[in-house]
């Protein structure tokens, strides 16, 4: 079915798929939650927030986190199928990295050190950006051979690091008192509260630039993703590209996770379901991640303040619940096919 | 474009660890055809790689005229040279025509769809090596020979004028052979330079206007294949002594 399709048409499909996934979102994000709105109420007076506690709610709080969704939701995932192209591996995340580790660490240390409250709006979500990139800075100077990054020895890196990261925020875990802890372990949740539509302004003005710098890399990313020598035999400075495109992505991580922790699976399952629907060519891949990614955080956000209302569960709680069975059921259907 | 420059490589070393070439010389002059022989291990697909631009000589130069060829812009090198590597890249998902096209890669801007202009590119690598039959096909569910036919189609796509060939042959059917060494005859008429590693004798003979033999590195002999290819070097190449002995019979082999 793919095959006789130009990659064109497949990137219209998925657009289109992703596109409604994330109109769905849009729509019902604003409308549904913890407590029911009257969406005759939000409109009598949109903009009188004092007085109309419905279009408060509406406005200040779910239509700020549902765009927050889109744009977290959305790099996430872009960021995912950046790796996975540099990698040569189609389950590299930021985790397999240990750039969401390297965040978490730079966090954890300004939660144990720095008291909260006051800067602490900012301070948080710095240490999680800084951790991040310091972290693929890391693993880039570890990886880096006569001036070639190889996949598997990137991979290696940050496994390794990843693993000794791990080790560094148990131990600043350990040191912390609860409420420390609690804060702690609350922020590895991954969670989209506390969005403003100035926070939606920052991350804006953070993400579009790399998103801009990532999406037209596709024919690129396709032959990166054959490898280092592929690449570099069609005109590909392999090199620069994989440094580019790892620092760009990165940063697109960092400062998701700024802002909503790590939330998990997003860079996995997205660009996964992509392939499925559209093919493996990353002028497919990286559009549809993008959009879809938006689309399928938004959903989930809706998703974990709807099932237990009026408790909001934590979307990264919910992706993970998603991203397990999702790729059990992909290795059991590939297996039922090959017997 | 054709090429108008010789290739030249003076000194080169390359070592991974060990050195894996050790100051060689070579001239691929335009239209001329080199043939790299020598056992496994012998260092051919590492001189590939330095003649390709994919590696630097640690010493020595590799040169395209009066250009270092490790110093061109990526995208230039690519439009020069054709580059068929001796592994099977890993491309689930591609179908055939799709690694075809890459082979344009450095031919288009960044953002590109292909067009008519294209297909008919591809199309026409994919007739001119007997396969055009594949066009639809996914490449990760070819034979390793039909994976080969392709990745050559892909190498001849952009009209390159320096061709590296990186065993072109292996697990190629012996018909799809014949065939093959008359197209890339066809294509060295037109002045195309070609610099092929083969272990195919009587490919090599066919095509070669010159032979360079590799032992760990180093060349042990270079010149006109007729002339230089006896038993003695052989044996030497490949470290045998079977070469114009009696040919191994059933009884001999068991």
């Amino acid at each position: 079915m793919n095959a006789l399709a130009t990659a064109r048409q497949r990137r219209a499909r998925v657009l289109a798929a992703a596109g409604a996934l994330l109109g769905v979102g849009f729509v019902l994000g604003p409308t549904i939650g913890a407590t029911d709105l009257d969406l005759a109420a939000v409109w009598a007076a949109p903009f009188a927030w004092d007085e109309n506690p419905a279009a408060a709610i509406f406005f200040m709080a779910r239509l700020p986190r549902v765009l927050l969704a889109a744009i977290v939701g959305a790099s996430l995932a872009l960021a995912g199928a950046t790796y996975q192209s540099l990698l040569r591996n189609p389950l590299a995340s930021p985790y397999t990295l240990g750039i969401t580790a390297g965040a978490s660490l730079m966090t954890f240390l300004v939660i144990r050190f720095v008291p909260a409250g006051g800067l602490a709006e900012f301070t948080v979500p710095a240490a999680a950006l800084v951790g991040a990139l310091l972290t693929t800075l890391l693993v880039m100077a570890l990886a880096t051979r006569r001036g070639g990054t190889p996949p598997a020895v990137l991979l290696l890196a940050g496994v390794t690091l990843n693993f000794t990261i791990g080790a560094a925020v148990l131990l600043v875990q350990y040191f912390a008192d609860y409420t420390a802890t609690a804060r702690m372990v609350r922020w590895m949740m991954g969670d989209l509260e506390g969005a403003t539509y100035r926070l939606l302004a920052i991350q804006l003005v953070a993400s579009a630039p790399a998103w801009m710098v990532l999406l037209r890399r596709g024919r690129m990313f396709n032959l990166m993703s054959l490898g280092l020598d592929e690449a570099q035999a069609h005109g590909v400075d392999a090199a620069r590209e994989t440094r580019t495109g790892l620092l760009w992505a990165s940063w697109l991580t960092g400062v998701a996770v700024a802002v909503a922790g790590p939330v998990g699976f997003v860079g996995i399952l997205v660009p996964h379901a992509v392939r499925l629907l559209g093919g493996v060519d990353y002028r497919v891949v990286l559009p549809g991640a993008l959009v879809g990614g938006a689309g399928f955080l938004v959903l989930c956000d809706l998703l974990s303040r709807w099932l237990l209302r009026p408790v909001e569960l934590p979307v990264g709680i919910l992706t993970a619940c998603l991203g397990g069975p999702f790729f059990l059921i992909l290795l059991l259907r590939r297996e039922v096919g090959r017997g | 474009m054709r090429a108008e420059s010789s290739l030249n490589v003076s000194d080169a070393s390359f070592a991974y660890v060990e050195p894996v070439v050790r100051q060689v010389a070579l001239n691929v002059s335009p239209g001329s055809c080199v043939g790299l022989l020598g056992a496994n291990g012998a260092g051919k697909t590492t001189l590939l790689k330095l003649l390709a631009g994919l590696l630097s000589p640690d010493s020595g130069t590799v040169r395209y005229g009066d250009q270092n060829v490790a110093d061109l812009a990526a995208g230039d090198r690519a439009r020069l040279i054709g580059y068929l590597p001796q592994r099977i890249p890993r491309a689930t998902g591609f179908a055939v025509h799709e690694i075809v096209l890459m082979g344009l890669y450095s031919l288009l801007p960044a953002r590109h769809w292909e067009g008519r202009s294209e297909w008919l590119a591809v199309a026409r690598a994919l007739r001119r090596i007997d396969s055009l039959h594949l066009l639809r096909r996914s490449f990760a569910e070819l034979s390793g020979g039909e994976q080969r036919r392709v990745l050559l189609a892909r190498a001849l796509v952009g009209d390159p004028s320096l061709l590296l060939l990186d065993e072109p042959l292996a697990a190629l059917d012996p018909g799809f052979v014949l065939d093959f060494t008359a197209t890339l005859g066809e294509l060295r008429d037109q002045g195309v330079s070609l610099v092929i590693s083969s272990h195919r004798l009587s490919f090599v003979r066919a095509l070669a206007d010159s032979v360079v033999v590799l032992r760990r590195g180093e060349f042990i002999a270079q010149g006109d294949p007729g002339q230089i290819l006896d038993d003695e070097l052989l044996n030497a190449a490949y470290g045998t002594e079977r070469f114009g002995a009696a040919a191994p019979t059933r009884e001999s082999a068991r």
